[in-house]
């Protein structure tokens, strides 16, 4: 177990020397820090890690961080940032509960000083910090202070790994980083395994365990090669190396394989969140291909439609020149030459048939008359005159018949009826197809405007992003099977190498009892590895039920109002129905964090909204540290924003009811309901609050006394509803809900 | 229809003929080139040859006289009868209206040559009368839909005449 006593923090960005003094009462474990937003809460954190940590527990570039107060103009002389943490140990370990009965007391001193430089480029800083000096002292039996043997890293490494941070001082936005990260932020999925996974490994004492196994493998590993080298046999021994060569092969390949499942589950990831895109761009996968679809029938309907009236239009530009209009235009005329004609050819004057019959007769030798034409004479003479002159008048006949036959056919067409229906339908049908293209115009209009709607480029972008990442799953995939491919043969290949050799040795007697030792660490390495998979499974089994445990505690009471937030596409508490911690399928000592709905569908993190995803890592660290009964402070930042209501007051609740020691950095708006005030009156053993001089009313903000005048925050004992002449706001004296603290001397 | 008259007025070359004035006007309702019939909403008569038929169609149901003066005077030639463009209905037709309208006692009732000068000076009538229409209807309607409109009105104009029972 371990508890903090005591924080000192002097010349840290904005704190003069402050000095806080953590509850250890058990039965009142929860330390609350208020303060308004921009007083201070972070920096606090940030100190507290810089002193635990150093360097590597400032946020981004450590090089560019300022430590030193905001006030402090750089010089020579230079400044010294210090924080002194004070605390104390029973002995245990996260491994050994029971451990030594006696507590030790720590103090762990940071210190560095900064001094002016000479910026180099741009942006570069102009200090720099020198002379970075960490000390941890034990307290002897005699009360005085001694340098601990093995150095301050050691022992924090131990007793709060770095690794493992977020189980003593955490930034809540951080911790989300179990569950995927908090909103507005992406982590690869094998990065949360690997987290999720060494936390579990590391707390629940698994890590032991697979480190005994490796050692005594290659314990194994080694007894079998020297009793081959005892065996003096030379084919034993080539076959021997030849073992160690697959051995090797199979370790790279099995490095390889491991590679690849992470970047299969990252790129599974990606592809989901890819298609999630998409599908919020256009609705669905399947409505846009609908309306190309659509629209390429649309266009198919169109250009057919079109062809349909630019034919029918020529039916209709032909029936102008149709010779039923021009005869039923005519049809006066029609009637007017058929009346002249037709007399004509009734009385037979055309066509002119008596001329043919005479003309016959006269071929013959014989006139109409009867007379013998055959020979010479007047007569004869004179009916060939007259047959000659009437060849003319026969042509006109004919001529005429014709034009009477002519008239006669047109006469037909006189009403014009024919042509006018035909023209009706024609006139129809192209009005028709006339709608009809109306229509496909609409619809392709409609399609259009859907279209518009949907970003095609970025949809073109994600489907490319889709297309590229199955590619390169496909590619990973079928590198996996091969690869597995490669270690089953391998695999097969050691076994008969493994099996070729021991024939071989069992043959000389000295090797037998090297061979021995070898089995009975073969025999070692199986007890392990079924004690490690009971143990992890049993482990792993109580994590599960803890957090879900915890998670429902937190989750309940929640009603719609509170559950839901801006962000309403995405799953609320109420929605989530199990939460838990699993093993990731195929991947041997690596978990993950689940949440599944009601119909017991997976969520992706993408899914959980903000409120969710804390309490989702929140109840994930404290269930671990409860399971593997790490007694350790834990610093929260940000712990309850996002919620409200009565997710709040469970969070709070559940928080210090179940951590060790919680210190809670938290805002005014936190503490609001009386739910939240009970809460902190029941557990709270020390409250604090830190008021920022910058937020006077002087310059805009509400702070009512003007205790310093520079940029600096002031700590005050207040409690939640309690102000004093430090920390006092304007409206609090008048507020019932307000009492005002005698505090002790404030702090700077 | 026979061929009769077709091949009559194959014979011989004849003129066909339309007012030289408004040549352009024409053009711009006749399709020029095979692409033009893409266009059959503004250019409704596919060729010249049914441009002037039913100019001739419009003088004889509006009654017009056939235009006076010499043709080669007011008029254009577009091609002539040995080319073929007139349909042998179209041929029949001219010979039916000659007979009406010259009567028998003309001596050149029969003669082509005599039959295209009359079709000529009665397209020549009819001609201003189809563009006028053209040209002057309503802004959301297509010269082919005007072309039909109008057949239909000189149709019932045909008809009344027919009722009436004028003669030549």
């Amino acid at each position: 177990m371990l508890l903090v006593r005591r924080i000192e923090i002097s010349n840290f960005v904005c704190f003069d020397d402050i000095e806080i003094t953590p509850s250890t009462n058990p039965d009142r474990p929860l330390t609350v820090v208020r303060a308004e937003n921009g007083s201070g809460k972070t920096t606090l954190l940030r100190a507290i890690r810089w002193g635990m940590y150093g360097e590597r527990g400032l946020p981004g570039n450590p090089g560019s961080f300022s430590l030193h107060p905001a006030s402090w103009q750089p010089d020579a002389e230079g400044i010294e940032t210090r924080v002194s943490i004070l605390f104390e140990t029973d002995g245990s370990s996260r491994h050994h509960l029971e451990g030594r009965p006696t507590t030790t007391e720590y103090e762990l001193r940071r210190s560095v000083t900064t001094v002016r430089k000479k910026p180099t480029s741009k942006g570069d800083p102009d200090f720099q910090r020198i002379h970075e000096d960490a000390k941890l002292l034990e307290r002897e039996r005699d009360g005085s202070w001694a340098p601990h043997e093995h150095g301050v890293r050691s022992v924090i490494d131990q007793l709060l790994p770095w690794s493992l941070r977020d189980f003593f001082v955490m930034d809540t936005d951080e911790a989300a980083d179990f569950v995927g990260g908090s909103e507005n932020k992406e982590i690869q999925r094998h990065e949360v395994i690997g987290k999720t996974s060494y936390a579990v490994r590391a707390l629940l004492g698994l890590e032991v365990f697979d480190e005994a196994k490796k050692r005594v493998a290659s314990l194994q590993q080694t007894f079998e090669r020297d009793a081959t080298k005892a065996t003096r046999n030379a084919e034993l021994a080539g076959k021997q190396a030849e073992l160690d060569q697959v051995r090797g092969r199979l370790a790279e390949i099995e490095t390889r394989l491991e590679r690849n499942r992470h970047e299969r589950a990252d790129t599974d990831e990606r592809l989901a969140q890819a298609r999630g895109r998409l599908e919020s761009l256009i609705g669905s996968l399947a409505a846009h291909d609908q309306l190309q679809e659509r629209l390429v029938d649309n266009e198919r309907h169109t250009r057919k439609a079109s062809e349909e009236r630019r034919s029918a239009a020529g039916e209709l530009s032909g029936d102008l020149t149709r010779i039923d209009l021009l005869a039923s235009l005519a049809s006066r005329e029609v009637r007017d030459a058929e009346a002249l004609l037709q007399p004509l050819y009734d009385d037979g004057s055309i066509p002119v048939r008596h001329l043919d019959f005479v003309r016959r007769l006269l071929e013959t030798g014989t006139c109409v008359c009867g007379q013998d034409l055959s020979y010479p004479g007047m007569h004869t003479d004179h009916v060939q005159q007259a047959i000659d002159s009437s060849a003319g008048q026969q042509d006109r006949a004919d001529y005429l018949a014709e034009v009477l036959h002519a008239a006669t056919a047109f006469g037909r067409h006189r009403d014009g009826e024919e042509w006018e229906q035909r023209t009706d339908d024609h006139t129809q049908t192209v009005g028709l197809l006339d709608q009809e293209l109306d229509n496909l115009a609409l619809t392709r209009k409609d399609i259009d405007a859907q279209l518009d709607d949907i970003d095609e480029d970025e949809v073109q972008n994600v489907r490319g992003r889709i297309e590229m990442l199955e590619k390169s799953l496909g590619k990973v995939a079928r590198e996996i099977v091969s690869d597995q491919e490669t270690c089953e043969q391998l695999d097969k290949d050691s076994n008969k190498l493994e099996a070729d050799i021991r024939a071989a040795r069992r043959q000389e007697a000295h090797a037998r009892d090297l061979e021995r030792y070898e089995e009975t660490a073969d025999v070692v390495v199986q007890v392990l590895e079924r004690a490690y998979a009971s143990i992890e499974a049993e482990q792993v089994r109580e994590l599960d039920a803890e957090m879900n445990a915890l998670f429902e505690r937190m989750a309940a009471n929640v009603v719609d109002d509170e559950a839901v937030e801006d962000n309403r596409h995405k799953a609320t508490l109420r929605m989530i129905a199990r939460v838990g911690v699993r093993p990731v399928e195929d991947s041997a000592g690596e978990y993950e964090i689940f949440a599944l709905n009601s119909r017991g569908r997976s969520m992706p993190p993408t899914e959980i909204n903000g409120a969710s995803r804390r309490i989702l890592a929140l109840s994930f660290v404290l269930a671990l540290c409860k399971v593997s009964r790490t007694q350790a402070p834990l610093v929260a930042d940000s712990l309850l924003n996002f919620m409200s209501g009565s997710v709040l007051t469970n969070t709070l609740r559940v928080t210090a009811e179940t951590a060790r020691q919680p210190m809670l950095l938290l805002t005014p708006s936190d503490l609001e309901s009386p739910n939240e005030i009970e809460v902190v009156e029941r557990y709270a053993g020390a409250t604090y609050t830190l008021t920022g001089q910058w937020q006077h009313v002087d310059q805009g903000g509400d702070v009512v006394n003007q205790t310093d005048y520079r940029q600096v925050a002031l700590l005050c004992g207040c409690g939640p509803r309690q102000f004093c002449g430090v920390c006092e706001r304007r409206g609090q004296a008048e507020d019932p809900k307000w009492s005002r603290h005698q505090p002790r001397e404030a702090q700077q | 229809m026979s061929d009769y008259f077709s091949d009559l007025f194959r014979a011989t070359s004849h003129g066909l003929v339309l007012p030289r004035d408004h040549e352009d006007a024409i053009n711009r309702y006749v399709a020029k080139r095979a692409t033009d019939r893409e266009n059959v909403e503004n250019r409704p008569f596919p060729r010249k040859v049914d441009f002037w038929a039913f100019c001739i169609a419009t003088a004889l149901a509006l009654k017009l006289e056939p235009r006076d003066g010499v043709p080669s005077r007011w008029g254009q030639k577009f091609i002539d009868t040995p080319q073929g463009v007139m349909a042998d209905d179209l041929c029949s037709l001219l010979a039916v209206v000659a007979v009406a309208k010259l009567g028998l006692d003309d001596p050149g009732v029969t003669e082509s040559g005599r039959i295209i000068e009359l079709a000529n000076r009665l397209a020549a009538a009819g001609c201003p009368e189809v563009l006028r229409k053209l040209e002057n209807g309503p802004l959301n309607t297509t010269p082919l839909d005007q072309a039909l409109d109008f057949a239909r009105s000189l149709q019932d104009a045909a008809r009344c005449g027919n009722r009436t029972g004028s003669s030549p």
